[in-house]
């Protein structure tokens, strides 16, 4: 909190703040709302990277605009670096942020889910039945799990074969089972193709689960059953698994017939493309992925579960006034990364600030880096510079680049190092206060 | 085509008119024609081009996959057994190769 907070003197900001920290009570008082009339709302649904980047960088450019962050959870635990958690290099608490930072930047945080969306009337209902209206929608939801798509992947099954491709309990589970497999068994990953989550957060994922091996478990098995022919940074993760894990970790692309079709989570097994079945002791499935269900209520995603956006501004090409960031987005080239949710969550809340301002929006320009650990002192990296063309988004040509394959110890530890500063900027940015 | 192609099928025995599943796969680089090699010299054209499936000697079903098909091409499709015999399915390719897979599909009952 910077001003506005001088005891006793009430400030708009500090009243703000105050129903802030009031949450939903503020709600049930219309006086309060009338109070906003002729103040401009922007609501924003999801509190994670790209939604929470979007709030913060609009409370910075416009200091009167009131915004509301719908977000179930009282605290977002983060993907980035739950792999380190699997891997025993992190805790819980050193992967989780609060809302205090957003609230004492005078954005109400509403810990609730938003159930409906009516892009005509404007207006947003709450899981309780509370409607809010808005002048401007901003959409961060997230992924959501395509249940069957994958056969004999359904809710259910994801109780005993866990994803955890969403940070939280899934991901505790997740490292209790592997606490609890004895040494010498396996650990399978069926890994989807198509869109998804974080290209490289399966082969991250292998790493840390076999650095965790390697300490603890060390006559275990990691067997990857891929959908896909190849996989981001391969060279890179092979030839750091080589060098860590000896043969320790199996990578079957889809060539090879490691293309799961098939989950029978309550018997740990998965069966191929080609009819092959494999046993697990511990199985993590990283399912089919479309738009957080949200999207689906505001109409804004298409026939391929995605939400097709206009590159330049992020607004929804379906219905005009919503903005959709982060994963839910078709953004390709751009990855579904936490680091791109952010890029895109500040060029809505620059667009949406100029068009309250009455001014032409900005020329929009984003980047990507995606680090990857392999071991605690084996960083890895792949990023990207983009800029919209239109409603088109372009990787700017001869920008980026991936870690060179030939670079020595001391490299690849500099780019742990640059990744776990990555984590800390990345995260002040997206939920610290202004 | 140096690789046998990989084939599954959902029943070999599979009753009267049931819907028989088939996946297959020949490994392929489907070189488009379009890419220049290290010399700068385009690399030819070289790309499956057809893929039948017969049973019992009559034509199932063919398809011509272009360009736009990535590498290593994968089809899976389902017919009506109304028959047993061979099912037999070949790959050409623009430099003539040719892959094979067969599998004898018999009628229960
Ligand atoms: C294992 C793993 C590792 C990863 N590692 C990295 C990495 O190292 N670097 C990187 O850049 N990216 C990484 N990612 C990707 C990153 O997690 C995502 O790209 C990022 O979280 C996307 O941000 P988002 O805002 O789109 O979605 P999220 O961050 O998931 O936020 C969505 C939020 O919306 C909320 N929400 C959904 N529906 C509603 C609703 N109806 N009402 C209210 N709230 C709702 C959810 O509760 C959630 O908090 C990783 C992902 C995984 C799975």
């Amino acid at each position: 909190m910077t001003t506005g907070q001088t005891a006793g003197k009430t400030t708009r900001r500090n009243v703000l703040a105050g129903i802030g920290a009031a949450g939903m009570g503020a709600l049930a008082m219309p006086a309060l709302v009338r109070a906003r009339a002729g103040m401009a709302h922007v609501v924003v649904i999801g509190g994670g990277f790209g939604g929470a980047t979007a709030a913060n960088y609009l409370r910075r450019l416009d200091s009167s605009v009131w915004i509301t962050v719908i977000e179930p959870n009282a605290n977002f635990t983060t993907c980035p670096f739950s792999n380190l958690y699997l891997g025993g290099l992190r805790d819980w608490d050193s992967i989780t942020h609060g809302y205090h930072g957003l609230r004492g930047a005078a954005i109400r945080v509403l810990e609730t889910t938003a159930q409906d969306v009516d892009s005509v009337a404007r207006r947003v209902t709450l899981a309780d039945g509370t409607v809010l209206d808005y002048d401007k929608l901003i959409l961060s939801p997230g992924i959501d799990i395509r249940w069957n798509a994958l056969e004999g992947y359904d809710e259910a099954a994801a109780e005993i074969a866990l994803h955890a491709w969403k940070a939280g309990p899934q991901t505790q589970a997740l490292k209790a089972r592997l606490e609890a497999m004895e040494d010498g068994g396996t650990f399978v990953m069926s890994i989807t193709d198509g869109a998804f989550r974080c290209p490289p957060g399966p082969y991250e994922r292998a790493s840390m689960v076999a650095h965790y091996f390697k300490t603890h478990k060390p006559a275990s098995k990691i067997l990857l059953l891929d959908s896909k022919e190849s996989f981001s940074k391969q060279g890179l993760f092979q030839q750091g698994w080589q060098a860590l894990y000896g043969d320790m970790i199996e990578w079957v692309g889809q060539t090879d017939d490691g293309q799961v079709l098939r989950v029978d989570a309550q018997a740990g097994e998965v069966e191929t493309a080609f009819g092959t079945t494999h046993r697990a002791d511990v199985l993590n499935v990283v399912p089919p992925q479309k738009a957080g269900w949200i999207a689906d209520r505001a109409g804004v995603t298409d026939a391929t579960g995605w939400v097709p956006v206009r590159g330049s501004t992020f607004e929804s090409t379906l219905v005009p006034g919503i903005h959709v960031v982060g994963d839910a987005t078709i953004a390709a080239p751009m990855p579904k990364s936490a680091f791109c949710a952010n890029a895109q969550g500040k060029v809505v809340a620059a667009v949406i600030a100029a068009e309250l301002a009455g001014r032409e929006p900005p020329a929009a320009s984003f980047a990507n880096t995606c680090y990857s650990l392999v071991g605690p002192d084996w960083g890895i990296s792949v990023a990207g510079v983009y800029r919209a063309e239109g409603d088109t988004i372009v990787e700017v040509p001869d920008s980026g680049g991936v870690s060179p394959i030939d670079a020595d110890a001391a490299f690849r530890r500099a780019e742990a190092e640059y990744g776990a500063s990555w984590y800390a900027a990345i995260t002040a940015d997206t939920w610290d206060a202004a | 085509m140096s690789r046998p192609p990989r084939i599954w099928i959902s029943n070999e025995t599979p009753a009267p008119g049931e819907i028989v599943r088939i996946r297959a796969q020949v490994v392929h680089p489907m070189e488009t024609g379009f890419r220049f090699g290290p010399d700068g010299q385009p690399l030819p054209e070289n790309i499956v081009t057809r893929f039948q499936a017969m049973l019992d000697g009559e034509l199932l079903m063919e398809w011509q996959p272009e360009t736009a098909v990535s590498q290593n091409p994968y089809i899976e499709f389902t017919f009506a057994a109304l028959r047993g015999g061979l099912l037999r399915m070949v790959w050409t390719d623009d430099s003539g190769d040719i892959a094979e897979a067969e599998q004898e599909i018999v009628l229960a009952g």
